[in-house]
Protein backbone atom coordinates (compact mmCIF):
# COMPACT_ATOMS: atom_id res chain seq x y z
CA UNK A 1 0.00 0.00 0.00
CA UNK A 2 1.09 3.65 -0.53
CA UNK A 3 0.52 5.39 2.58
CA UNK A 4 1.11 8.95 0.61
CA UNK A 5 -1.76 7.91 -2.10
CA UNK A 6 -3.82 6.36 0.58
CA UNK A 7 -3.74 9.86 2.95
CA UNK A 8 -4.23 11.87 -0.06
CA UNK A 9 -7.52 9.60 -1.17
CA UNK A 10 -8.66 10.47 2.87
CA UNK A 11 -8.18 14.07 2.10
CA UNK A 12 -10.06 14.10 -1.36
CA UNK A 13 -13.10 11.99 0.30
CA UNK A 14 -13.37 14.19 3.05
CA UNK A 15 -12.85 17.46 0.70
CA UNK A 16 -15.61 15.92 -2.09
CA UNK A 17 -18.08 15.09 1.20
CA UNK A 18 -17.51 18.92 2.33
CA UNK A 19 -18.13 20.51 -0.69
CA UNK A 20 -21.36 18.09 -1.65
CA UNK A 21 -22.82 18.42 2.14
CA UNK A 22 -22.71 22.49 2.69
CA UNK A 23 -24.49 25.10 1.37
CA UNK A 24 -22.67 27.82 2.51
CA UNK A 25 -19.82 29.02 0.12
CA UNK A 26 -16.86 29.72 2.06
CA UNK A 27 -17.22 26.39 3.36
CA UNK A 28 -17.33 24.78 0.08
CA UNK A 29 -14.32 26.85 -1.48
CA UNK A 30 -12.43 25.48 1.75
CA UNK A 31 -12.96 22.73 1.36
CA UNK A 32 -12.10 22.75 -2.63
CA UNK A 33 -8.87 24.20 -0.95
CA UNK A 34 -8.52 21.06 0.59
CA UNK A 35 -9.06 19.10 -2.25
CA UNK A 36 -5.90 21.09 -3.91
CA UNK A 37 -4.03 20.04 -0.87
CA UNK A 38 -4.72 16.24 -1.82
CA UNK A 39 -4.07 16.64 -5.00
CA UNK A 40 -0.47 18.13 -4.70
CA UNK A 41 -0.02 14.87 -2.33
CA UNK A 42 -1.23 12.44 -5.35
CA UNK A 43 0.85 14.64 -8.70
CA UNK A 44 4.43 14.46 -6.09
CA UNK A 45 3.69 10.26 -5.21
CA UNK A 46 2.72 9.91 -8.56
CA UNK A 47 5.90 11.56 -9.48
CA UNK A 48 8.26 9.24 -6.73
CA UNK A 49 6.65 6.19 -8.45
CA UNK A 50 7.89 7.52 -11.50
CA UNK A 51 11.17 8.48 -10.63
CA UNK A 52 12.15 4.58 -9.57
CA UNK A 53 10.24 3.07 -12.60
CA UNK A 54 12.29 4.64 -15.40
CA UNK A 55 10.43 7.83 -15.81
CA UNK A 56 12.64 10.59 -13.75
CA UNK A 57 12.76 13.05 -16.31
CA UNK A 58 9.14 13.13 -15.47
CA UNK A 59 9.60 14.50 -12.33
CA UNK A 60 10.94 18.32 -12.59
CA UNK A 61 7.91 18.49 -14.84
CA UNK A 62 5.44 17.03 -12.64
CA UNK A 63 7.39 19.66 -9.51
CA UNK A 64 7.27 22.67 -12.42
CA UNK A 65 3.63 22.16 -12.66
CA UNK A 66 3.04 21.89 -9.14
CA UNK A 67 4.68 25.36 -8.01
CA UNK A 68 3.02 26.39 -11.02
CA UNK A 69 -0.52 25.01 -9.15
CA UNK A 70 0.94 26.46 -6.13
CA UNK A 71 0.67 29.86 -7.32
CA UNK A 72 -2.32 29.92 -9.54
CA UNK A 73 -3.86 28.48 -6.15
CA UNK A 74 -2.73 31.77 -4.03
CA UNK A 75 -4.41 33.94 -7.29
CA UNK A 76 -7.64 31.80 -7.61
CA UNK A 77 -7.84 32.74 -3.59
CA UNK A 78 -7.77 36.07 -3.57
CA UNK A 79 -9.74 36.73 -6.43
CA UNK A 80 -12.79 34.19 -5.38
CA UNK A 81 -12.67 36.20 -1.70
CA UNK A 82 -12.46 39.38 -2.64
CA UNK A 83 -15.50 39.23 -4.88
CA UNK A 84 -17.01 37.05 -1.67
CA UNK A 85 -15.94 40.19 0.41
CA UNK A 86 -17.15 42.47 -2.53
CA UNK A 87 -20.91 40.57 -2.34
CA UNK A 88 -21.15 40.38 1.36
CA UNK A 89 -20.88 43.89 1.57
CA UNK A 90 -23.52 44.71 -0.71
CA UNK A 91 -25.69 42.68 2.02
CA UNK A 92 -25.93 39.23 0.25
CA UNK A 93 -26.50 35.81 1.99
CA UNK A 94 -23.61 34.08 1.00
CA UNK A 95 -25.90 30.68 0.80
CA UNK A 96 -25.41 29.45 -2.64
CA UNK A 97 -29.26 28.60 -3.26
CA UNK A 98 -30.36 30.96 -5.83
CA UNK A 99 -33.63 31.82 -4.12
CA UNK A 100 -31.28 33.19 -1.03
CA UNK A 101 -28.85 35.14 -3.33
CA UNK A 102 -30.64 37.20 -4.33
CA UNK A 103 -32.58 38.25 -0.71
CA UNK A 104 -30.97 40.14 1.64
CA UNK A 105 -28.97 38.75 4.95
CA UNK A 106 -31.27 37.98 7.79
CA UNK B 1 16.44 3.64 11.13
CA UNK B 2 14.00 1.99 13.03
CA UNK B 3 12.27 1.47 16.24
CA UNK B 4 10.63 -1.39 18.13
CA UNK B 5 10.86 -3.47 14.28
CA UNK B 6 9.06 -0.30 12.94
CA UNK B 7 10.71 1.75 10.24
CA UNK B 8 10.90 5.59 11.24
CA UNK B 9 10.42 6.70 7.82
CA UNK B 10 7.02 4.80 7.76
CA UNK B 11 6.46 6.10 11.60
CA UNK B 12 6.36 9.81 10.98
CA UNK B 13 4.63 9.33 7.53
CA UNK B 14 1.66 7.70 9.18
CA UNK B 15 2.08 10.44 12.13
CA UNK B 16 1.72 13.18 9.63
CA UNK B 17 -0.91 11.60 7.61
CA UNK B 18 -3.14 11.01 10.81
CA UNK B 19 -2.69 14.98 11.98
CA UNK B 20 -3.52 15.70 8.45
CA UNK B 21 -6.83 13.35 8.08
CA UNK B 22 -7.69 15.47 11.22
CA UNK B 23 -7.55 18.97 10.50
CA UNK B 24 -9.23 18.16 7.00
CA UNK B 25 -12.25 16.76 9.33
CA UNK B 26 -11.94 19.73 11.29
CA UNK B 27 -11.96 22.17 8.17
CA UNK B 28 -15.49 19.98 7.46
CA UNK B 29 -16.93 20.04 11.07
CA UNK B 30 -16.00 22.97 12.67
CA UNK B 31 -19.14 25.37 13.03
CA UNK B 32 -17.01 28.45 13.20
CA UNK B 33 -15.88 29.30 9.66
CA UNK B 34 -12.27 31.29 11.20
CA UNK B 35 -11.75 27.89 13.22
CA UNK B 36 -11.86 25.79 9.72
CA UNK B 37 -9.55 28.56 7.57
CA UNK B 38 -7.17 28.15 11.10
CA UNK B 39 -7.20 23.99 10.52
CA UNK B 40 -7.00 24.62 6.81
CA UNK B 41 -3.86 26.54 7.46
CA UNK B 42 -2.60 23.62 9.51
CA UNK B 43 -3.54 21.28 6.99
CA UNK B 44 -1.40 22.98 4.92
CA UNK B 45 1.75 22.80 7.01
CA UNK B 46 1.09 18.94 7.33
CA UNK B 47 0.80 18.11 3.45
CA UNK B 48 4.32 20.73 2.98
CA UNK B 49 6.18 18.14 5.68
CA UNK B 50 4.68 15.01 3.88
CA UNK B 51 5.58 16.86 0.25
CA UNK B 52 9.39 17.23 2.28
CA UNK B 53 9.64 13.61 3.06
CA UNK B 54 8.88 12.39 -0.44
CA UNK B 55 11.91 14.40 -1.33
CA UNK B 56 10.40 17.63 -2.54
CA UNK B 57 12.01 20.49 -0.22
CA UNK B 58 11.79 23.41 -2.83
CA UNK B 59 7.76 22.55 -3.06
CA UNK B 60 7.39 22.25 0.87
CA UNK B 61 8.83 25.25 1.35
CA UNK B 62 6.38 27.30 -1.31
CA UNK B 63 3.36 25.57 -0.08
CA UNK B 64 4.62 26.75 3.34
CA UNK B 65 5.47 30.47 2.18
CA UNK B 66 3.37 30.69 -0.57
CA UNK B 67 0.26 28.77 0.16
CA UNK B 68 -0.34 28.81 4.07
CA UNK B 69 1.20 31.98 4.41
CA UNK B 70 -0.12 34.14 1.69
CA UNK B 71 -3.10 32.59 1.00
CA UNK B 72 -4.79 30.64 3.69
CA UNK B 73 -3.87 33.40 5.79
CA UNK B 74 -5.83 35.78 3.19
CA UNK B 75 -9.36 33.26 3.50
CA UNK B 76 -8.65 33.28 7.22
CA UNK B 77 -8.69 37.43 7.29
CA UNK B 78 -11.21 37.58 4.91
CA UNK B 79 -13.58 35.24 7.16
CA UNK B 80 -12.95 37.05 10.62
CA UNK B 81 -14.31 40.12 8.31
CA UNK B 82 -17.77 38.93 7.61
CA UNK B 83 -20.79 37.69 10.05
CA UNK B 84 -21.15 34.00 10.60
CA UNK B 85 -24.99 33.15 9.11
CA UNK B 86 -26.70 29.99 10.20
CA UNK B 87 -25.20 26.95 7.98
CA UNK B 88 -27.19 24.11 6.78
CA UNK B 89 -26.22 20.45 6.09
CA UNK B 90 -27.97 18.64 3.20
CA UNK B 91 -28.23 15.03 2.33
CA UNK B 92 -25.36 13.40 4.21
CA UNK B 93 -25.49 10.07 3.47
CA UNK B 94 -25.38 11.27 -0.29
CA UNK B 95 -22.84 13.59 -0.42
CA UNK B 96 -20.40 10.45 1.59
CA UNK B 97 -21.37 7.93 -1.08
CA UNK B 98 -21.13 10.52 -4.01
CA UNK B 99 -17.54 10.91 -1.92
CA UNK B 100 -16.75 7.64 -2.00
CA UNK B 101 -17.30 6.89 -5.34
CA UNK B 102 -15.56 10.14 -6.52
CA UNK B 103 -12.22 9.18 -4.06
CA UNK B 104 -12.63 5.15 -4.73
CA UNK B 105 -9.71 5.50 -7.93
CA UNK B 106 -7.40 6.90 -6.05
CA UNK B 107 -8.07 4.37 -3.32
CA UNK B 108 -7.60 1.58 -6.09
CA UNK B 109 -4.39 3.12 -6.70
CA UNK B 110 -3.39 3.83 -3.35
CA UNK B 111 -3.54 -0.32 -2.46
CA UNK B 112 -2.14 -1.38 -5.95
CA UNK B 113 1.01 0.32 -5.13
CA UNK B 114 3.88 -0.26 -3.45
CA UNK B 115 5.42 2.60 -0.75
CA UNK B 116 7.35 5.20 -2.55
CA UNK B 117 10.91 6.06 -1.52
CA UNK B 118 12.40 9.82 -1.57
CA UNK B 119 13.35 10.81 -4.78
CA UNK B 120 17.20 11.77 -5.09
CA UNK B 121 17.83 15.32 -4.42
CA UNK B 122 19.02 16.07 -7.64
CA UNK B 123 15.79 15.01 -9.18
CA UNK B 124 14.61 18.16 -7.70
CA UNK B 125 17.36 20.69 -7.22
CA UNK B 126 16.53 24.16 -7.06
CA UNK B 127 19.02 24.82 -10.27
CA UNK B 128 17.58 22.71 -12.04
CA UNK B 129 13.93 23.42 -11.54
CA UNK B 130 14.95 27.49 -11.87
CA UNK B 131 16.69 26.27 -15.31
CA UNK B 132 13.46 24.41 -16.21
CA UNK B 133 11.10 26.95 -15.59
CA UNK B 134 12.96 29.88 -17.34
CA UNK B 135 14.09 28.68 -20.04
CA UNK B 136 11.70 25.81 -20.73
CA UNK B 137 8.83 27.30 -19.29
CA UNK B 138 8.43 30.87 -19.11
CA UNK B 139 5.33 31.13 -20.81
CA UNK B 140 3.27 29.54 -18.11
CA UNK B 141 5.95 31.50 -15.48
CA UNK B 142 4.66 34.56 -17.51
CA UNK B 143 0.95 33.44 -17.27
CA UNK B 144 1.27 32.99 -13.90
CA UNK B 145 3.08 36.19 -12.94
CA UNK B 146 -0.11 37.86 -15.00
CA UNK B 147 -2.67 36.22 -13.66
CA UNK B 148 -1.35 36.93 -9.86
CA UNK B 149 -0.74 40.55 -11.04
CA UNK B 150 -4.28 40.84 -12.29
CA UNK B 151 -5.86 38.56 -9.33
CA UNK B 152 -4.08 41.19 -7.03
CA UNK B 153 -5.39 44.47 -8.78
CA UNK B 154 -8.97 42.80 -9.11
CA UNK B 155 -8.74 42.43 -5.28
CA UNK B 156 -7.94 45.66 -4.73
CA UNK B 157 -10.59 47.38 -6.73
CA UNK B 158 -13.39 45.07 -5.48
CA UNK B 159 -12.46 45.71 -1.70
CA UNK B 160 -12.04 49.06 -2.20
CA UNK B 161 -15.92 49.66 -4.06
CA UNK B 162 -18.57 50.82 -2.04
CA UNK B 163 -21.02 49.03 -0.63
CA UNK B 164 -24.87 49.62 -1.49
CA UNK B 165 -26.37 51.82 1.15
Amino acid sequence: MNLFLFIASILFLISVYGILSSRNMVRMLISIEVMFNSVVLVILSLGNLLAFSGGAQAVPILVSIVIFAIALAVSEIVLIFSIMIGVVRFRVARDIDTEELVTKER
Amino acid sequence: MEILGIDLYMLITALLGLLAVVFSIFVIASRNLVYSAAHLSLLGLTVAALLALLGYAIVAILHIIIYVGAGVLFIVMSVSMIREVQERRINRLGSFLAAVIASSPLFYLALSTENPHPIPPSLADYSLLSRYISQSYWIPALLVFLSLSVALMAAVSITRGRGRR
